[in-house]
């Protein structure tokens, strides 16, 4: 078996942990004490990626090369610009289909993108003046870009996700965009679902698909079969409706995993057992599966980004600090690492 | 004729520059470019959408200063960051 690397962003900097089956080796971190919550490692051009976040010194979007010794960064461009809100955060970043082209999603919400493999970066500003934007507000980690998923064959077109703003698409490469919310509600605003101010919490493409996808949003777990223009609730069956995280099979559209926690105010998982839910019909039904996880006393968090699938396996990482694998697709979990600062983000590459 | 720049230690580290770093400059803005000439980038950090980023504070002697506050000739620039955290 060859060794795997599932680069873990936290808190407070960026650890490579390396795998072979179920023995792994915690390097790092990189970017010490700086906050990471997002990263993606693009085959195509042997890049890693990070979304970093000095709470002092401001948000970069990082790159390593394959093979490389370090890491480089860059923020130029990453701005909003003089007399613009001041860009505090970077919470997304994701390769494109074409070689150099990176985006980035910050806070306050925005849209970035690189075509030079992340030398230098623009605003897509028609996403932040879009008229829906008056309906934006920030959920608790502020008004964050956290989601970008860009369609498996056209270039042009793009998902973004936002909270609280809902899920957006654009089909002419982010000169032009429009809400993708329709089923879902945002109770706190309107007792009548509004065309935005959703609270997406994770939405992904679902595998070897361009059209079907699943959302955690605050208010639910949701699929779409129309590329996010419709949503229906595919919650029956889970503890909670709550949660952040879902990760979808890379080739099986009806294959995702959701990882609910106890809503609103508490934030953690039920009961204290971490469990880790599993569809393979595409929603309609799910199995619960706990095999290695702790049975009890775990009060922990899972965020957005912290739960991911490939082929070799599917990953979480926890506010507590360690994470777990699995290579069965769920049904049974290991450990691949313990105390690490809370953990944000997972990758694999 | 040059002014003395002293930067927190993290950024020196990030940007590989001396302490102090010593560029030129009439004013705290200027200063802050010559820095960014020496450490392609280090501006960003410091100053964001026109103005000092929200936990940097600048020091010229012992004034508090902001982007348009003059820099004598051989003056002393300070970079200070608010301190928080968990």
């Amino acid at each position: 078996m060859t060794a795997m690397r599932l680069f873990t962003g936290t808190r407070k900097g960026l650890f490579t942990l390396v795998g072979e089956g179920d023995r792994w080796e915690v390097e790092g971190p990189a970017f010490a004490g700086w906050e990471v919550n997002s990263v993606d490692h693009d085959p195509h051009t042997a890049t890693t990626y990070a979304a970093v976040t000095s709470a002092t010194y401001g948000p970069v979007i990082a790159r390593r090369r394959d093979g490389g010794a370090s890491w480089e960064h860059s923020s130029e461009g990453f701005t909003y610009g003089d007399g613009g809100p001041e860009l505090v955060g970077a919470w997304a970043v994701k390769a494109g289909r074409d070689p150099g082209l990176v985006y980035a999603g910050a806070r306050p919400a925005g849209l970035f993108r690189s075509t030079d493999g992340g030398d230098t970066w623009a605003e897509l500003a028609a996403l932040r003046s879009h008229p829906t934007s008056e309906l934006w507000s920030p959920g608790a980690a502020g008004l964050i870009l956290h989601t970008i998923v860009p369609h498996p064959s056209d270039p042009q077109q793009l998902w973004v996700g936002i909270s609280a703003a809902g899920v957006y698409h654009t089909a002419d490469g982010g000169q032009s965009w429009e809400p993708r919310n329709a089923g879902i509600g945002a109770p706190w605003e309107t007792p009548e679902p509004p065309p935005a101010g959703q609270c997406c919490h994770k939405v992904r493409l679902a595998g070897g698909s361009a059209t079907r996808m699943f959302q955690q949003n605050h208010v639910g777990q949701y699929r779409s079969d129309d590329a996010g223009a419709t949503w229906d609730p595919i919650d029956t069956g889970l503890p909670s409706s709550f949660g952040f995280p879902v990760a979808v099979h890379p080739t099986d559209h009806d294959t995702a995993w959701f990882l609910p926690l106890v809503g609103d105010s508490r934030r953690f998982v039920p009961d204290g057992q971490p469990a880790v839910y599993r569809t393979r019909d595409g929603g309609a039904t799910y199995t619960r599966h706990v095999d290695g996880l702790p049975a009890s006393h775990a009060h922990l968090v899972v965020l957005r980004d912290a739960m991911i699938a490939d082929a070799d396996g599917v990953y979480f990482g926890t506010s507590t600090g360690q994470v777990f694998a699995s290579h069965d697709e769920g049904d049974s979990w290991s450990h691949a690492a313990d105390f690490l600062p809370p953990v944000h983000a997972l990758a694999v590459g | 004729m040059s002014v003395s720049v002293r930067l927190p230690r993290e950024l020196r580290q990030v940007y590989e520059l001396p302490d102090p770093v010593e560029v030129e400059g009439g004013t705290v803005a200027e200063v802050i470019a010559a820095l960014d000439d020496l450490g392609p980038g280090v501006a960003h950090r410091l100053v964001d959408a026109g103005r000092l980023r929200r936990h940097i504070v600048v020091f010229v002697g012992v004034g508090h200063a902001d982007l348009d506050t003059e820099v004598p000739v051989d003056g002393d620039v300070t970079v200070v960051t608010a301190v928080a955290g968990g």
